[in-house]
């Protein structure tokens, strides 16, 4: 059945009436999706995913080696889930959600026992907040490792940088709206740390609160960012975030035979046109042909000559597995979400802090280092560790080591990034499970 | 392929998750008292008309809307688990389904549930709406304790049906709380911690617990161990619980107009006479601390012959400022009129009715054990709250270096800026050295090492006391001594608490004021033996004679100190 | 390592019976899970408690209301008379412009634009074009009254209770 098959039945001109009815469903098919249900050949494979608007982010044919687990690890993938997780569960909260002192806890109550579905859905949205913040850095730490950040991909991964820091203000601005004890301790932590940059400090503060400390107005304007501005600018950004993926000619790949797979070499060699002199890069710099609209690239594309056998229809392979991903995603969340309550403390007491009050987790570093100079914890080393994120990739500029895990020429670069990571990650251990009363050291068990 | 099955198989196991949910979220505790209560109900119904509405009633969430109590909306869900509160035929149902006793003029419809019971009245499950997780603040209030949440509207005087609460509010006067605790319109203590809404901040096992253990919920409590029964402890919660700060028949108008009159009342006058006296002592409970004859409040000094140790003076003083002769007195300061305090004073004067014992073993036991222990350890009924506590006899090494004449001395004189009377004015030079020889023979076993090596101290500060000297002497201090006599000098430093005998308050200026710089200058140099005091004989001499007198400035002694060197040089 | 060339969707065996029932059991749950999901969020949109008022309202018992006599309830906005052994409770909002009429001995004046009802709520003067609305009214399980405001009954809808 061809694409572009328009059935017109005779009888529309001669009579009208009921025959007009005949073989509607078919038009009304096509008007939508311009193609038959189900894609029988690979023209059709092609077309399904060029032509549908939700599935045009992909190429219509990708490389074999995008769809390895090992590439990518799903973790950027994964982060989007999250993202749609949390936006549909979200919108669903916030049908009964209002965000007035006077109301916002007894709305949590209510969710957990009033509401058919409600505490499925808060722990829900929790969970899949805290594993949005988790993801987005393993994602950051995988893009990394494996160099996928190099040129030309620079931009792209200052795009990230934002997004992580965007992940972060969106989960923390969500951490206010149930005004329990722990959200609210958790704000006035958050947003003191906040306060202490310095010279316009103490006024984004005042911005952030609209007023000198959390109270009603805070509540009203995180959930303002939380609901509507930073799921725009998010959504705007991962738009462009995706759109850069494939403008950069997809996911970063070695140069040459560096992966040092002799298949490739063999595999090449074994296409060679007759006559033409062996090539044993498996993705030659510079290509005669790119792959025309199927896969708009610029640089270090694929060659047709070389490659075609490398490449996959995105109509299946690619999509299966992101189903797959995508289901295996929402059934772990679901099996926690079931298990694990999303936590509410008592309401939010201005007079009784909690002791020790807690920043969220992922800010527990951060307030780790602050108990040791407010200053340099608070603003300094997060602002020195985030620009030299942002210009990471443009100090080490040199090529090598691109889509290759702990490539050899990398390893410098990657030590030092995975200590800091680590720094990171076990001040955040510190401050979320060996710090007790009055900041002071405890053991958790 | 096997990306396909992987698919096939998360998808069967998602199907599964969506059943599990619905399992989840249909399986409400609510739902099975309800049914429970239409089929019991059917078979107690007695019209047809009761059945038609049974049969007609479907299970749902049963809430009640309140406004008008305090400026709190309440939703109350209890009915939706307690069906049975407003249907007399389950008068003898067991809970949830029971009716609810009668009590007049409280329509459920107008008042709900929480207003009285507390607990969570939005939560449809047990543990949720009877307060049991950790994080609501309101528990359900059972037994005696629910008398608390009646107060909330019916303030003193309190109702017949309140007994509980009644007693609690007679017992809040016996153990005179009120010396220490402020508690609106009812005391005015400064020394602990205010009780105007103590009830909002804490839940009952909190309250009973720092009755019964002060130093449980604040390890630097200084409240004392009252000797409480469990009743009177279980009616003073009763009463504490119902202290909200602020009562829901008051008005924010009647609040403040009866808060400022409360605090512009004056203290009563009363006649200075004896017999006032004796009644300010009966209505102030200074038994309640105090021993006075039989009563014994089991905390502080003995009353009984106390017209023989101090004067009148003495007790005036006390009265209006208990930290005046002795900085760490845990005394609360009252409030009361000028002629109240003599009165107290005339009366307490009277007391000197004493027989002393004629054995030293006896004198001992009457006066001494008290605070120094029978067993002369310092752990006397009433040690634990003097500060500085009480010299303990056992310390062989402090004993050895004190000279005998520093300690008749102190059984004659008393030891100022201590809790230490003069005995003198009870025994006579030979019952000093007695008492004396009697210690020493009986806790010391005679066996006092005398003094090994000889002090050698100038008899006179070379330093003369400027400010310089005396900020040189804070640098010094601030270095090496804050660790245990504190920031301030006060003896409270961070190591403080693990060290007996404690470290000197050194703002006492009645402890300073007869001590030469000598004496402190040798404590500087040599340390105090059998103390946590350190010798400091490494610094340079000039430093110590600093600390000497940063030391004297800090009790604000150090003119004193340059008037008596002026003397001394004036007599050579 | 998969071969380079050889697309492993491809090089499955030529099963493509096996493949398609397993394409259409994985959409068929799929469909199902994503169904179900869909539907809690349906029945999560629907309110078990509502904020404002309820629109059942308890009026009290029987006895309470002596023979021919009626409650005038203006923050519920209805009314409740007892005829014999007959309760009926009859809306008090003007069918005119919505305001709250008063219930007299004889029937009901609206105090907006003068429309007079009799006491079954019959309209009989000023502009009024309709008569009062009834509501149901039923016993509890626990014997007391009760008014359901968003069901409303056909004129003359009494509830008998025997007395």
């Amino acid at each position: 059945m061809s694409v572009h098959e328009v059935v017109v039945p005779q009888s529309i001109n001669e009579n009208g009436g009921l025959a007009g009815f005949r073989g509607i469903h078919r038009r009304i098919w096509n008007s939508v999706f311009r193609k038959p249900a189900i894609p029988q050949n690979e023209l059709e494979h092609s077309k399904a995913v060029a032509d549908n608007f939700f599935l045009h982010i992909h190429s219509a044919k990708v490389h074999d080696r995008t769809l390895k687990f090992r590439t990518t690890l799903g973790l950027g993938l994964l982060s989007f889930f999250m993202f749609i997780i949390l936006v549909v569960t979200g919108v669903l909260l916030m049908f009964y959600y209002v965000p007035t002192p006077a109301e916002a806890y007894n709305r949590m109550l209510d969710l957990r026992g009033a509401v058919f579905f409600g505490d499925i859905l808060r722990n829900l949205h929790r969970w899949a907040a805290h594993a949005m913040v988790l993801l987005v850095v393993l994602h950051m730490v995988r893009v990394f490792l494996t160099g996928a950040h190099k040129a030309p991909r620079e931009f792209n991964w200052c795009i990230g940088v934002v997004l992580l820091l965007l992940t972060l203000f969106m989960s923390f601005t969500g951490y206010l709206l149930p005004w329990d004890q722990l959200a609210y301790w958790a704000i006035v932590v958050g947003t003191s740390i906040a306060g202490y940059a310095p010279v316009v400090g103490k006024s984004m503060q005042f911005v952030l609160l609209g007023d000198y400390s959390v109270g009603g107005e805070a509540l009203l304007r995180f959930y303002v960012l939380h609901c509507v501005a930073l799921p725009a600018v998010l959504l705007a950004l991962v738009g462009a975030h995706f759109w850069r993926i494939r403008k950069d000619g997809g996911l970063a790949r070695p140069h040459g035979n560096e992966e040092g797979d002799s298949s490739n070499t063999k595999a090449t060699v074994s296409h060679m046109q007759p006559g033409e002199a062996p090539s044993f890069e498996r993705f030659p710099a510079r290509a005669g042909k790119t792959y025309g609209l199927m896969c708009v690239v610029e640089r270090s594309s694929p060659a047709t000559k070389v490659e075609p056998e490398c490449q996959v229809q995105s109509w299946p392979a690619a999509l299966n597995r992101e189903l797959a991903l995508f289901v295996i995603s929402l059934l772990v969340l679901s099996i926690f979400a079931l298990i694990f309550k999303a936590p509410l403390e008592d309401p939010a007491n201005p007079l009784h802090p909690p002791n020790p009050a807690k920043a969220p987790w992922y800010f527990l570093g951060l307030q780790e280092l602050v108990s040791y100079d407010a200053f340099w914890g608070g603003i300094g080393i997060p602002g020195i560790l985030v620009l030299l994120a942002l210009l990471a990739p443009y100090l080490e500029w040199r090529k090598g080591g691109e889509g290759v895990w702990f490539h050899r020429s990398r390893s410098a670069a990657n030590w030092m990034f995975l200590t800091i990571m680590l720094t990171l990650g076990i001040l955040t251990i510190i401050g979320s499970l060996f710090r007790g009363v009055n900041w002071q050291f405890t053991v958790p068990w | 392929m096997r990306v396909r099955l992987i698919l096939l198989i998360v998808s069967l196991l998602q199907a599964v998750v969506a059943v599990a949910v619905i399992v989840h979220s249909t399986d409400e505790t609510w739902r099975d008292y309800q049914l429970e209560y239409y089929h019991q109900a059917m078979g107690r119904a007695s019209s047809p008309a009761v059945k038609a509405a049974i049969e007609r009633s479907g299970l749902e969430i049963k809430q009640e809307f309140l406004v008008g109590f305090g400026e709190e909306t309440r939703t109350d869900r209890c009915r939706t688990c307690h069906m049975a509160i407003e249907d007399p035929n389950f008068a003898d149902g067991a809970e949830p389904l029971r009716s609810h006793p009668p009590i007049p003029e409280h329509p459920f419809a107008e008042f709900g549930c929480t207003i009285c019971h507390e607990g969570n009245g939005r939560a449809l499950t047990e543990d949720y709406a009877h307060g049991k997780d950790e994080f609501w603040p309101e528990p359900l209030l059972r037994g005696p304790y629910i008398e608390a949440a009646c107060a909330r509207c019916h303030p003193e005087p309190y109702l017949e049906e309140m007994p509980h609460i009644r007693r609690g509010r007679e017992l809040f006067d016996k153990y005179a709380c009120g010396g220490c605790h402020t508690l609106r319109l009812i005391s005015r203590g400064k020394l602990g911690p205010d009780l105007t809404d103590v009830g909002d901040r804490f839940g009952i096992p909190y309250l009973d617990e720092s009755i019964r253990v002060p130093k449980a919920n604040m390890p630097t409590s200084i409240m004392p161990l009252l000797q409480v029964p469990e009743q009177d402890r279980i009616d003073l919660v009763v009463f504490l619980k119902s202290q909200r700060g602020r009562t829901l028949v008051e008005d924010p108008v009647t609040l403040r107009v009866t808060s400022k009159q409360w605090k512009e009342v004056t203290p009563p006058e009363v006649a200075v006479s004896v017999e006032a006296g004796k009644d300010a002592v009966a209505r102030r409970s200074c038994v309640a601390c105090h021993k006075l004859g039989p009563l014994d409040g089991g905390i502080a000094p003995d009353l009984s012959y106390i017209g023989r140790l101090r004067n009148r003076d003495y007790i005036t003083v006390h009265l209006t400022d208990p930290r005046a002769h002795n900085t760490g007195s845990p005394m609360p300061s009252f409030w009361m009129s000028q002629s109240e305090r003599d009165a107290i004073a005339s009366y307490l004067g009277t007391l000197t009715d004493l027989t002393i014992p004629l054995s030293p073993a006896d004198q001992y036991k009457l006066l001494c054990s008290r605070c120094h222990g029978a067993e002369g350890k310092g752990d006397g009924v009433i040690a634990e709250v003097l500060l500085p506590r009480p010299r303990q006899f056992t310390n062989r090494q402090y004993f050895s270096w004190l000279s005998k004449g520093r300690a008749i001395r102190a059984i004659r004189d008393g030891v100022p800026g201590t809790a230490m009377p003069p005995f003198g004015a009870l025994l006579d030079s030979t019952g000093q050295e007695a008492i004396f020889r009697y210690v020493v023979s009986t806790f010391l076993a005679d066996s006092l090492r005398p003094p090994t090596g000889i002090r050698q101290v100038p008899d006179s500060n070379p330093q003369v006391y400027t400010e310089s000297s005396v900020a040189s002497g804070a640098a010094i201090f601030a270095l090496r001594c804050y660790g245990c006599h504190g920031r301030m000098g006060n003896g409270k430093g961070p190591n403080a608490p693990d060290m007996l005998p404690r470290p000197r308050d050194l703002t006492s200026a009645p402890f300073f004021e007869p001590i030469s710089d000598k004496r402190i200058f040798e404590s500087i140099t040599f340390g105090v033996v059998g103390t946590g005091m350190p010798p400091w004989d490494f610094l340079p001499e000039t430093q110590r004679w600093d600390l000497v007198n940063y030391v004297r400035s800090l009790s604000n002694t150090g003119a004193a100190a340059v008037r008596h060197e002026g003397e001394r040089s004036a007599r050579q | 390592m998969a071969p380079l060339h050889i697309d492993p969707e491809r090089s499955a065996p030529p099963d493509e019976g096996r493949r398609r029932f397993l394409t259409t059991v994985t959409t068929v749950t799929l469909a199902t899970a994503a169904g179900a999901m869909s539907l809690f969020n349906m029945i999560f949109l629907k309110p078990r408690v509502i904020y404002g008022s309820s629109s059942k309202v308890r009026v009290g018992r029987p006895n309470a209301f002596p023979q021919g006599s009626y409650l005038d309830l203006p923050a519920a906005r209805l009314m409740v008379r007892r005829d014999g052994n007959r309760f009926a409770a009859i809306s008090t909002v003007c069918t005119h412009l919505g305001c709250t009429v008063r219930a007299t001995d004889v029937g009901f004046d609206c105090p907006c634009h003068g429309s007079t009802y009799d006491q079954q709520g019959i309209n009989m003067g000023g502009p009024a074009p309709k008569p009062l609305a009834w509501y149901r009214i039923s016993l509890t399980p626990e014997g007391e009254l009760e008014v359901d405001k968003s069901d409303i009954v056909p004129f003359n809808t009494y509830l008998e209770v025997a007395s």
